[in-house]
């Protein structure tokens, strides 16, 4: 935190900053809002149409009949992923750098499981009766299979939401407290009071608090390596040429946080100019989260050569056909988009020039959110376009509906994104507070 | 401590509330028939003149459709019997034995059907086979309720899945046999 | 159904009440979510049925001359199915793709509701009732009575036998003496000209292929179209059946790979219109070798100039593989047949003379070539008759034209102007069921009921007569052309007298009363017309006929095919199997069905050679220009080694002006750039006649097919063996271990065989199963969008022999029911599960649609509800009481027919036993007609599918995922010489 010390400020600029960022949204915020709520809605008009006519006006085709909304499905709970990181595991391992954006992380988190939550809803050929999914008793006497990785899917989801968002808020709640304070309006100052639970800043608070926090932390760091490989095991579990393979656990972990953390910075850097956050959202945080980027990226990389070297040395026709395919068949340039976007993509970031650069980290970030989606979409739909049977290979288009759908997707995510950093402290005042300097006696001259 | 009881207490008696609702699902369905085009009472046939169902519903033994009587049935006793001129009271409506039987042999004289209003709906996706259940032994009651003493009848059993499986685990044999009553093709198909 | 006055009430009349007691019913079964909420009870019940138990009537096919026998399944009234006669002579309990649609012909939307006639004021065709439509007939014939035109009246008709062209005749008689002529757009005239020339016979024999094992087929798909496709399919069955590690051999000589060269076990790709030339050559060999068993006689002096190097260089096949065939023709029971492209040239007939003759010199005569037993087709009238029909009517000298289940304005060439022909009649009275391009000219139109509504008889052969009875009340307010034509008699003055009944039934039963007469002499004709209709017709004992051999055959000039046009492209047309003359292009299932090699479907396409493709610059899809000097024809490529770089060839049946929904403008036809030519000697229509140039301009769309791969591979996925390799042969049993314990079937584990080696890739099975598991017909569209819902797919695989050549292997591909079937652990709720008979469980209702099974499923049988699809009044009233009708968002797959299993087992146990070998089939089994596909109860001993599935030919398909299949493949044997 070295820039903050040079250009020391006090508490209550700290808090003030970030009360800032909760004024009355400006004409900004509407022009960015508004649209995003379109999106919203054109995505609901596409479901509840999709619903009406059939599954058939999604681009599904035999032997497709996977494609866009499992592919968002996996690419949403990556994103979920490195949020839970940032906020607990390297809290555990007091990584200062996570200070001033995991709140930012910890929301995203919440947003993503949120819009994840919706694909394998979405994606049902009969959606109104999802609830069969869940074990609940019933008069038939039918139980859900338990065999199924799709139930174990469910499991994990509404596990990690219940999870991350408790989290999310202990997390808040002195912050809440803070702003409670500083608002004056009426019905704001109403909510935050009953958000913040009476907080009163107490010593005594803050022991239990701190405790609590570092328990929620290591409940929630376990979860970010479970739920991913029980979404991959959707996938390992089956015995479609290019799914069934045991590294996969791991593949998705690593690929998840890799996105999670391109998104991160994708978020972060316009906010923090938006909002003036420089001191900060430091060059610092950025160059810890490229250099974990660096890591997990290498991870991706190594698993994508462990596939295809393992397909050819299996010498099983369906597998190497498999990879073949995926390299030269019609589906060959998503697949070199990926390769390039995840693999050659970060190499810049092996130099401390272009980590403590912007611009380049935020193009980066970009194509890695872009590469890690074409994986999935890879991974899910080429697998299937090309099994075991010669007689019913096929390809899958996308089609307008989906299109729609992800779209809308995407915009239900910012929405949340957007209110969330007009109602509540986007930054952590608590805890940037904790690495000031103490104040010394009648203020800093 | 009240906090605590409220903070458990509360989701837990809800839950209790909803299992309970579950297992009560398969109550009586309501006990009121559709009105029929002839107000036929199963009450006169089958029970006061004590006529076996099997009577007129004759292929409930042979076939997997019961089958409903044909109009030739209908007359084969009507022809002769052209009921006592008295007023009978069928479910709160007042009718005439006479009348009503006039209407039936009026439909034969135009040979024309009776447009029956269904009682005992089934959904298209369950098969039923009668001929097993009758054959297995089973009182035609056991589904369909005291026919012989409705006036009108209803549809006295929900005859929802709960209400099939529960008789299939309590007749079955043994463990083989339970398997293949439970087995989903039995119905589904 | 025999006894008709039972309960004082007309069978017809009772079946009418069945159809409105049917109407709940059938709905019940489920052709609609919606709830029935009405019971319709019979005014009286019919003594024969029982609802919920189904009934059967024989009857025999109408849908091509083969006459088929059927067994039509009915359910509260309605025909549901159709099965073939296993006592009929002709088919033998097997049926093709196009008997299975008859029923669509019955439930088809776009037939004609009810009579039409003319009104010259609205200038349109406008309803009328059946006696103002009779009457009007009846009026326009009596004037033309009194005008002393009655000798004017024509009466096309397709090809029809026994009582019906019998009644034609009489009542053609009594209105006048006018003319009957019948025709059928495929009628062989060559084949009967060949055997007047050889022997004085203007007949069509019967061919033998079950009594043989060596056929030599002309280009002849017998397996398809040709005469009677399934009776020589049930041959082929025999033939191909693989005894003492040996088997029947087909050589199929051909310029383009057919369906029927494709399940042949040597394709000999020769130049097209010297197929004669081969047939004399190898004639020479057999003569000279010394090989020949009859005593030729005058035939060696024919063939003596043919020598195999002469031959060889005229058609392109090497002297040695001549001398070969030659060999195993004349070493084995053998039989040669001529038919297709081959006697379809200028030399058709000349053609047959030769193929006529290897069968005279082997003496297959008397064995597999049957001059007693004659098809019926025999006493058609030649194209050539038809042609002069035609110029008759244009000179104005026919008054009226009454046109009964013919398309002359589709079937005829454009050259012969039968439109305009039939436009210079003054009165056009069509009998057909469906407003086709000629129905559409006629000024009065009583739609005829389908031969499923009808009573008659249909004589196939000289042995056998087929009855043809109603298995339901008529669809529509429609009437038998018998009735309608004894009731119009009726009103007509001076042939009131010439008919003592007045209506079909009766005047059929009188002319079977002699027939009873002569069959079982004595008995009551009652109980013989009751056993008739039981049986589904009569057989007739026949004396074997003697032939001798005219010397005529010296003065037949064997000289070359010529060809009209200058193109560079020899053009040929052939015949679908599945629309055969155009008249199955409005059947849906027939249209959803895949022609067997390019699998395309819903359109026609032209084959190409891939070197020609490469020099014009097509691919398949590629639109390509054919023209002709009679026009040209547009339509997309189909790109494939199975044809003649100098070759092309486009199936005829489709390009319909009008015929309903399903047909109207779908594809092109052919016959539009064929010149009106006609074979000199036998007066056949020549479809082999003319030379085409190709062009194009390279506009480029999918052509929309089942299949879009053509190789498998090397995946072993369909396997053959060859003949050589056989005695060492050994199925490979081993099973990996198991994790988990091994599945224990108490009594049942229903299991499928199907033999590779007879599985002729015609897809009656997959027609079937459409019919029986009410399977919907999703539409090009949708099939482009490769979103058909066959349950049953026959996959099509291009592979190498060893000498590089195109080999063709089909491999029907269903749900396997696995033992250990990856689409079970994956369903979150139990939608689809394994149950104790060793069913792969599929519970519609039950399914959420994760699609999760079908992504998991090894072989991509699993079919998914994109939509709720409909099928359009009266296609529903078709629907399978017993099976489910699914909705939108549900998968759903093959269960080997469960609805079948489970009645057979209800039957069952009424008699406390359990399912035996044989008493049920699944509907596949049932429609093939070589016997390809056995199903059965593996753990019961000596059963035919546990025989099979230990056979050494046997393998499971992808063996190697550890699936267990239940079905057992048994592999395509191949020979690697002749």
């Amino acid at each position: 935190m070295s820039q903050n010390e040079n250009n020391s400020f006090t508490y209550s600029q700290v808090t003030n900053d970030v009360v800032r960022m909760l004024e009355k949204p400006t004409y900004k915020w509407w022009a960015l809002f508004l649209p995003t709520l379109g999106f919203v809605g054109i995505g609901m008009v596409c479901f509840f149409y999709q619903v009406y006519t059939g599954l058939g006006v999604a681009g599904y085709r035999h032997p497709v009949f996977w494609g866009v909304y499992i592919t968002n499905f996996v690419f949403w709970v990556g994103i979920a992923h490195s949020g839970t990181l940032i906020s607990a595991i390297l809290y555990l391992f007091r990584a200062r750098f996570r200070m001033s954006i995991y709140r930012v992380s910890e929301a995203m988190t919440v947003f993503a499981v949120l819009t994840a939550g919706l694909f394998p809803i979405i994606h049902l050929g009969r959606a109104w009766n999802f609830y069969w999914l869940f074990p609940y008793p019933n008069q038939r006497e039918l139980w859900i299979n338990f065999k199924s990785p799709l139930v174990w899917d469910v499991f994990a989801v509404s596990t990690y939401l219940t999870v991350s968002s408790v989290f999310f808020f202990v997390g808040m709640i002195p912050d809440i407290a803070a702003v409670r304070d500083k608002v004056t309006a009426v019905p704001r100052k109403i909510i935050y009071t009953i958000l913040s639970l009476g907080w009163k800043g107490s010593h005594w608070e803050w022991l239990h608090y701190s405790r609590a926090y570092l328990y929620f932390a290591a409940l929630a760091t376990p979860l970010v390596l479970s739920v991913h490989s029980v979404v991959s095991w959707d996938f390992a579990m089956a015995n479609v040429p290019g799914w069934h393979s045991t590294i996969f656990a791991p593949y998705f972990v690593a690929g998840a946080i890799f996105s999670g953390l391109a998104m991160v910075i994708t978020l972060t850097i316009p906010l923090r100019k938006i909002f003036r956050l420089e001191n900060y959202i430091t060059m610092d945080n950025y160059d810890g989260m490229a250099k974990l980027i660096l890591f997990t990226g290498g991870i991706v990389t190594y698993s994508y050569a462990t596939e295809i070297l393992l397909s050819w040395y299996t010498g099983s026709p369906f597998e190497w056909g498999q990879t073949y395919y995926r390299m030269t068949g019609p589906y060959a340039p998503l697949f070199w988009t990926m390769i390039f976007c995840n693999v050659v993509a970060p190499i810049p970031l092996w130099f401390k020039k272009y980590r403590s650069n912007i611009k380049v980290l935020f193009i980066i970030s970009l194509l890695i959110n872009i590469g890690m989606w074409f994986e999935r979409f890879n991974i899910i739909t080429m697998s299937l376009s090309h099994e075991f049977e010669p007689g019913a290979w096929g390809i899958y288009k996308i089609s307008w509906v989906e299109a729609g759908i992800t779209a809308g997707s995407f915009a239900w995510f910012f929405m949340f994104f957007l209110i969330f950093i007009k109602t509540l402290p986007a930054v952590s005042i608590a805890e940037i507070k904790e690495i000031l300097p103490v104040p010394k006696k009648g203020g800093n001259k | 401590m009240g906090k605590l009881i409220k903070i458990i207490g509360i989701p837990l008696v809800s839950i209790l509330l909803l299992l309970i609702f579950f297992q009560q699902y398969n109550a009586q369905s309501n006990s009121k028939g559709p009105r029929q085009p002839v107000l036929f009472s199963h009450k006169i046939h089958a029970g006061d003149n004590q006529i076996p169902c099997e009577y007129c519903h004759s292929y409930a033994s042979i076939s997997r459709n019961p089958g409903i009587p044909s109009m030739q049935k209908c007359m084969g006793c009507h022809s002769q019997i052209a009921g006592r001129d008295v007023k009978y009271d069928i479910n709160g409506t007042t009718i005439n034995i006479k009348n009503e039987i006039q209407k039936v042999r009026d439909y034969w004289s135009k040979k024309q059907p009776i447009p029956w209003q269904k009682v005992t709906a089934m959904p298209e996706f369950v098969h039923f086979n009668h001929k097993r259940h009758i054959k297995r032994g089973f009182k035609c009651q056991t589904c369909h309720g005291q026919v012989q003493e409705m006036d009108v009848v209803y549809q006295a059993e929900k005859l929802n899945m709960g209400f099939c499986i529960s008789c299939h685990e309590q007749n079955a044999d043994n463990e083989q046999h339970l398997t293949r009553l439970k087995d989903c093709l039995t119905c589904h198909y | 159904m025999s006894d008709d006055n039972k309960s004082g009430l007309k069978r017809r009349d009772f079946l009418k009440l069945l159809g409105v007691a049917g109407t709940t019913a059938a709905v019940t079964g489920g052709c609609s979510s919606e709830p029935v909420n009405q019971l319709i009870p019979y005014v009286i019940p019919p003594d024969k049925f029982i609802p919920g138990i189904p009934s059967y009537f024989a009857s025999t096919c109408r849908e091509c001359p083969a006459g088929c026998g059927l067994i039509v399944k009915n359910r509260e009234g309605r025909a549901i199915k159709v099965e073939g006669n296993p006592e009929a002579p002709v088919n033998m309990g097997g049926t093709c793709a196009r008997g299975q649609a008859s029923l669509q012909g019955l439930y088809n939307p776009d037939r004609i509701r009810s009579p039409l006639i003319y009104k010259e004021e609205t200038a349109r065709l406008a309803p009328v009732g059946w006696e103002k439509a009779e009457k009007a007939l009846s009026d326009k014939i009596s004037t033309l009575i009194e005008q002393g035109k009655g000798d004017r009246i024509v009466y096309l008709s397709n090809n029809v036998s026994g009582t019906f062209r019998d009644l034609v005749d009489k009542w053609l008689k009594a209105t006048g003496g006018g003319k009957h002529y019948s025709y059928e757009t495929f009628s062989h005239e060559p084949i009967r000209k060949a055997n007047e020339i050889l022997y004085g016979k203007d007949v069509i024999p019967s061919y033998r292929i079950e009594n043989a094992d060596f056929v030599l087929s002309f280009g002849a798909d017998f397996l398809e179209t040709w005469l009677s496709p399934v009776n020589f399919s049930k041959g082929f069955s025999k033939l191909h059946t693989v005894k003492n590690d040996t088997t029947g051999k087909v050589i199929q000589v051909e310029p383009r790979m057919s369906v029927t060269a494709a399940s042949a076990d040597k394709w000999v790709q020769i130049r097209p219109g010297t197929e004669m030339y081969l047939a004399l050559g190898i004639a020479n060999v057999i003569i000279n070798k010394g090989w020949a068993k009859a005593n030729a006689g005058l035939l060696a002096g024919v063939v003596s100039t043919y020598t195999p190097s002469k031959v060889s260089t005229i058609t392109d096949v090497p002297a040695e593989t001549i001398v070969q065939i030659a060999k195993g023709f004349s070493e084995n029971k053998s039989l040669a047949i001529g038919g297709g492209a081959a006697y379809t040239g200028s030399n058709a007939t000349q053609t047959q003379v030769a193929v006529n003759i290897l069968n005279h010199i082997v003496g297959n005569v008397g064995n597999t070539v049957d001059y007693s037993d004659i098809l019926m087709i025999s006493n058609l009238n030649s194209y050539q008759e038809i042609a002069e029909l035609v110029n008759k009517m244009n000179k104005g000298e026919v008054e009226m034209l009454i046109v009964h289940n013919t398309n002359p304005v589709f079937t005829l060439p454009p050259g012969l102007k039968v439109k305009e022909a039939i436009s210079k009649v003054t009165d056009v009275v069509s009998f057909s069921s469906f407003m086709d391009e000629t129905t559409e000219l006629a000024s009065l139109i009583m739609p005829d009921s389908t031969f499923l509504e009808s009573w008659g008889d249909y004589q196939p052969t000289q042995k056998y007569v087929g009855i043809i009875q109603p298995v339901m009340s008529p669809v529509f307010n429609t009437k038998q052309t018998g009735d309608v034509l004894l009731s119009v008699a009726g009103n007509i003055d001076s042939a009131k007298g010439s008919f003592e009944v007045d209506n079909y039934l009766d005047y059929l039963k009188n002319s079977w009363k002699k027939v009873a007469r002569y069959v079982s002499p004595g008995e009551n004709f009652d109980s013989f017309w009751k056993k008739t209709l039981e049986k589904g017709g009569v057989t007739f004992h026949l004396e074997p006929a003697q032939v001798e051999l005219s010397p005529s055959v010296m003065n037949v000039e064997f000289d070359e095919a010529g060809f009209a046009g200058n193109g560079d492209m020899y053009f040929i047309t052939y015949p679908s199997y599945r629309f055969y003359d155009g008249s199955g292009a409005n059947r849906p299932w027939l249209q959803e069905l895949p022609e067997a090699l390019s699998t395309s479907v819903w359109d026609s396409f032209v084959e190409i050679h891939p070197d020609t493709a490469k020099k014009l610059g097509v691919r398949t899809g590629t639109y390509v220009d054919i023209k002709t000097d009679q026009g040209s024809i547009r339509t997309q490529a189909f790109v494939y080694e199975g044809i003649r770089p100098d070759t092309i060839a486009v199936p005829f049946g489709l390009g319909h002006k009008s015929f309903g929904r399903y047909a109207e403008g779908r594809g092109v036809n052919p016959l539009d750039i064929l010149p009106a030519s006609s074979d000199s000697l036998s007066g056949g229509f020549t479809w082999f006649s003319t030379k085409a140039n190709i062009s194009s301009n390279g506009d480029y769309e999918l052509l929309v097919r089942i299949q879009y791969s053509e190789t498998q591979d090397d995946r072993e996925v369909a396997q053959a063996v060859n003949i050589k390799d056989l005695p060492a042969l050994e199925q490979d049993h081993e099973e990996p271990p198991e994790f988990y314990h091994e599945r224990e079937y108490p009594t049942y584990r229903w299991a499928m065989a199907i033999d590779l080696n007879k599985c002729t890739g015609c897809g009656a099975c997959v027609t079937a199963c459409f019919a029986e598991n009410n399977l919907p017909v999703v539409g090009k569209e949708q099939v482009a969008k490769r979103r058909e819902m066959h349950w049953l797919r026959i996959e099509r695989y291009f592979d190498k022999d060893t000498e590089g050549k195109l080999e063709t292997k089909f491999l029907p591909m269903l749900c396997q029911q696995c033992g250990n079937a990856p689409c079970e652990p994956v369903c979150p709720v139990y939608a689809t599960y394994h149950n104790q008979e060793g069913l792969n469980g599929m519970v519609y209702n039950r399914c959420v649609g994760t699609r999760y099974c079908s992504n998991n499923c090894t072989y991509k049988v699993r079919r998914f509800n994109w939509f709720t699809y409909k099928f359009p009044e009266p296609l529903n009233w078709q629907l399978n009481p017993d099976v489910t009708v699914r909705t939108k968002g549900v998968m759903e797959k093959c269960t080997f027919c469960v609805q079948r299993i489970k009645y057979a087992e209800d039957i069952a146990k009424d008699n406390n036993s359990i399912v035996k070998d044989g008493d049920m089939m699944t509907a596949c089994q049932q429609a093939c007609a070589t016997e390809a596909i056995t199903f059965g109860n593996l753990l019961e001993e000596g059963s035919m599918v546990n025989e099979l599935s230990k056979n050494k030919r046997g393998y499971k398909v992808l063996k190697e995922i550890n699936t267990k299949p239940a079905i057992t493949y048994l592999k395509k044997v191949k020979w690697d010489k002749v």
